[in-house]
């Protein structure tokens, strides 16, 4: 077990234990996974090469849990916790960079041309952020469901197993809470 | 809406989604009959869903990947940066990374050094950057790749640079030991560029074998001079988790101290330039940047003809004056370096054909007229000398054995015989190292000092003691034997330090002189 993946696994168990400072402890070793993980994905610079998108995540939680012997919960766990420091990382990153370059602003992610498909639509992830955080006060599992899915990267049958929920309640919940999520930005005025 | 509420939207959302689209309808109207304000929620969610499309199907960190990427969101090849169309990434420095590219306005190659992103938004910074391009720009010199723009592009700051072909002087080092000449020609060249520069104010501040270019043709260019302190005052030197760059091997001591760095500065980088290429090594390299540091700041490097076996005592000279602690005390310009190096390569051309060795001797000048050279030969020369007293004595010795009490003298002799035997044998081994071996010598002579010191020691008190001992009977031969024994003492603890200091300590101020590692390392 690499030191590393011995960090973890006690991280997680503190975690579990409720304490707020393992997920803070985590989020170095996730966002060095993520910049890892961008710079590969910028990297290929032509379109049409989109990578697999579990694929991806899937290093980045391999490589935290290189031959560790978390027990199948203690990974469901990990999985939940990584999301939300992906998540954590993402907007935070987001909202210093809309800082930076707008002077206060936001700033709207842009599929850029070359980087993932054709058309290249955007997405605010600050409203995103904030809308799920709405989301979260009067349906707590939808949210969760999205934090994992979208944050966290992961496919139906993984969200399902790190929730210990059925795929088919995953994909139901999945469904309704994107619909929600679509809607609350579409109706948000941009900004 | 209450929780009631929101779990009905549920169940009415998954139950209509069963349904094909043209029922979705007739079946709100029946589940939400009395309820407009349901009927309404769950048909917006049930329009957001048929619109949303891939809304957020793709994981955040594909979305937002180019949020990480601040490292790498430099152009690639083929890329336009204003009137510059980048060709390949032919370097990373302190400053970012290095483009070839090509100036589409003078069809020209040129070298574009991205600065690090960030540092270009700060206005005082900035307008700093621009005063020292400019000063960079004025400087016009074969020696020195030419600095054309500072290109302010949006919020990226680019540097155009003269691109040269060729290999940096790290690679030559690398890859083959520089013949002396060579080493001594880049040298000038080397020199008369840091003179050009120090002559309109401009220094260098990070000379080293990165930086320097020979091309194919052996014109050597030095690289981003005048430039150094952008690249600090971008930080950028330091990785992301605060590691240094590369090495601090090639500051000089004032730099490390943060006191005053001028022209003086890059005069200790050129000698140290100069000691590597000869000798292959840097003196001061260590393991770590702290132990460099610390090499940097107190090791006086040994000449430099006694690690590279090159026997140039002039060389030695220049390279030890470059390399003073002390800026004060090196050279007073770089223009008085180009002079020695000048006059060092003529005498190097004219006597092609001799032996290196015989080189310094033909020489006339103040620098060629090696001191510590005559020095090393008077300390031979006591050695030498020494060993052929010491076996003189032993006739002395063999008759005044007889004149003592019997046990008494043949213990005596063999004193005397083993304090002979042991000095001169050593004695004549070092010499022999001096002249063969020098890189070996500063180990073998603090290895020999114990066994030089004891054995004369004895010599001198056996002969006393036997002095004493036939005084009545043999007057003279007993003051003979006194007078040599006051000689070699004298001799051995006054004399000879004294001539080993001359020759081997190059400032006397500092009193270790460690051998440098590669010269360690060949003795484990």
């Amino acid at each position: 077990m690499t030191k590393s993946s011995i960090a973890v696994a006690s991280m997680i168990d503190h975690a579990r234990q409720g304490d707020a400072r393992a997920l803070a402890t985590l989020m170095p070793l996730v966002y060095d996974e993520l910049r890892r993980l961008a710079i590969r994905y910028m990297r290929r610079e032509r379109p049409g090469q989109t990578l697999q998108a579990t694929a991806l995540v899937h290093d980045v939680y391999l490589r935290l849990l290189q031959d560790s012997q978390l027990s199948w919960q203690n990974r469901a766990h990990f999985f939940g916790i990584a999301a939300r420091s992906m998540r954590q990382i993402l907007i935070e990153r987001a909202r210093t960079r809309g800082a930076a370059k707008r002077g206060g602003g936001r700033v709207r992610v842009t599929f850029e041309p070359g980087l993932i498909a054709a058309e290249a639509p955007t997405l605010d992830l600050e409203a995103l952020d904030e809308a799920l955080t709405r989301l979260a006060t009067f349906d707590a599992e939808l949210a969760r469901v999205v934090e994992v899915r979208f944050f966290g990267g992961l496919s139906i049958e993984e969200t399902a197993e790190a929730l210990d929920i059925s795929p088919a309640t995953v994909k139901r919940r999945w469904t309704l809470a994107r619909a929600w999520l679509a809607r609350e930005l579409g109706d948000t005025p941009r900004r | 809406m209450t929780h009631d509420e929101w779990t009905r939207v549920r169940e009415l959302f998954d139950a209509a989604l069963t349904r094909r689209s043209s029922e979705r309808a007739a079946f709100l109207d029946e589940t939400c009959a009395g309820s407009p304000s349901l009927r309404a929620e769950v048909a917006s969610l049930l329009d957001a869903h048929d619109r949303a499309a891939d809304f957020i199907e793709a994981p955040a960190y594909e979305v937002a990947a180019h949020l990480f990427a601040d490292a790498i969101d430099h152009p690639v090849a083929g890329r336009a940066v204003g009137p510059y169309i980048i060709r390949h990434e032919i370097g990373r420095g302190g400053m970012g990374v290095v483009y070839l590219a090509d100036d589409t306005r003078l069809s020209r190659r040129v070298a574009l050094k991205a600065i690090v992103p960030g540092t270009g938004s700060d206005a005082t910074r900035r307008a700093r950057m621009r005063q020292e391009a400019r000063a960079a720009a004025a400087l016009s010199h074969p020696g020195i790749a030419t600095v054309y723009a500072l290109e302010e592009i949006g919020e990226e700051l680019y540097l155009a640079c003269e691109y040269v072909p060729g290999r940096t002087l790290r690679a030559l080092i690398e890859s083959e030991r520089l013949a002396l000449p060579q080493v001594v020609d880049i040298a000038v060249q080397l020199a008369r560029a840091l003179a050009a520069a120090h002559a309109q104010g401009v220094v260098h501040r990070d000379l080293k074998p990165e930086n320097v270019v020979r091309s194919g043709a052996g014109v050597v260019k030095v690289l981003d001079f005048g430039i150094a302190r952008m690249e600090n005052a971008a930080g950028a030197r330091l990785t992301p988790t605060g590691d240094m760059i590369g090495t601090p091997a090639y500051m000089a001591p004032e730099q490390i101290r943060r006191q005053r760095v001028d022209f003086r500065t890059d005069l200790f980088a050129l000698g140290l330039l100069v000691y590597e290429m000869a000798s292959g090594s840097n003196p001061f390299e260590a393991d770590t940047a702290t132990a460099t540091i610390a090499r940097i700041l107190e090791v006086d490097p040994l000449p430099l003809s006694q690690v590279s076996g090159t026997g140039l005592p002039a060389l030695d000279r220049i390279v030890a004056l470059c390399l003073r602690k002390d800026a004060e005390s090196r050279y007073a310009s770089a223009e008085r370096l180009v002079a020695d190096l000048e006059h060092l390569q003529a005498q190097l051309a004219e006597h092609r054909d001799d032996a290196p060795a015989e080189l310094p001797r033909a020489g006339g000048s103040a620098i060629v007229e090696s001191r510590t050279r005559s020095a090393q030969w008077w300390w031979e020369f006591h050695q030498v000398a020494v060993s052929m007293l010491y076996v003189s004595m032993m006739y002395p010795a063999w008759r005044a054995r007889a004149w003592l009490p019997a046990s008494w003298g043949t213990f005596f002799f063999f004193a005397v015989l083993a304090a002979v035997a042991t000095s001169t044998t050593v004695r004549l081994h070092l010499r022999f190292t001096a002249r063969v071996y020098p890189a070996e010598l500063a180990v073998q002579r603090s290895r020999a000092l114990g066994w030089t010191r004891v054995s004369d020691a004895g010599f001198s008190l056996a002969l006393l003691l036997a002095a004493i001992g036939i005084e009545h009977a043999h007057p003279e031969i007993a003051t003979l034997l006194v007078t040599v024994s006051i000689a070699a003492a004298v001799a051995s603890f006054t004399i000879e330090p004294a001539t080993t200091r001359a020759a081997f300590a190059q400032h006397p101020s500092t009193s270790t002189l460690e051998p440098p590692r590669r010269a360690r390392r060949t003795q484990r």
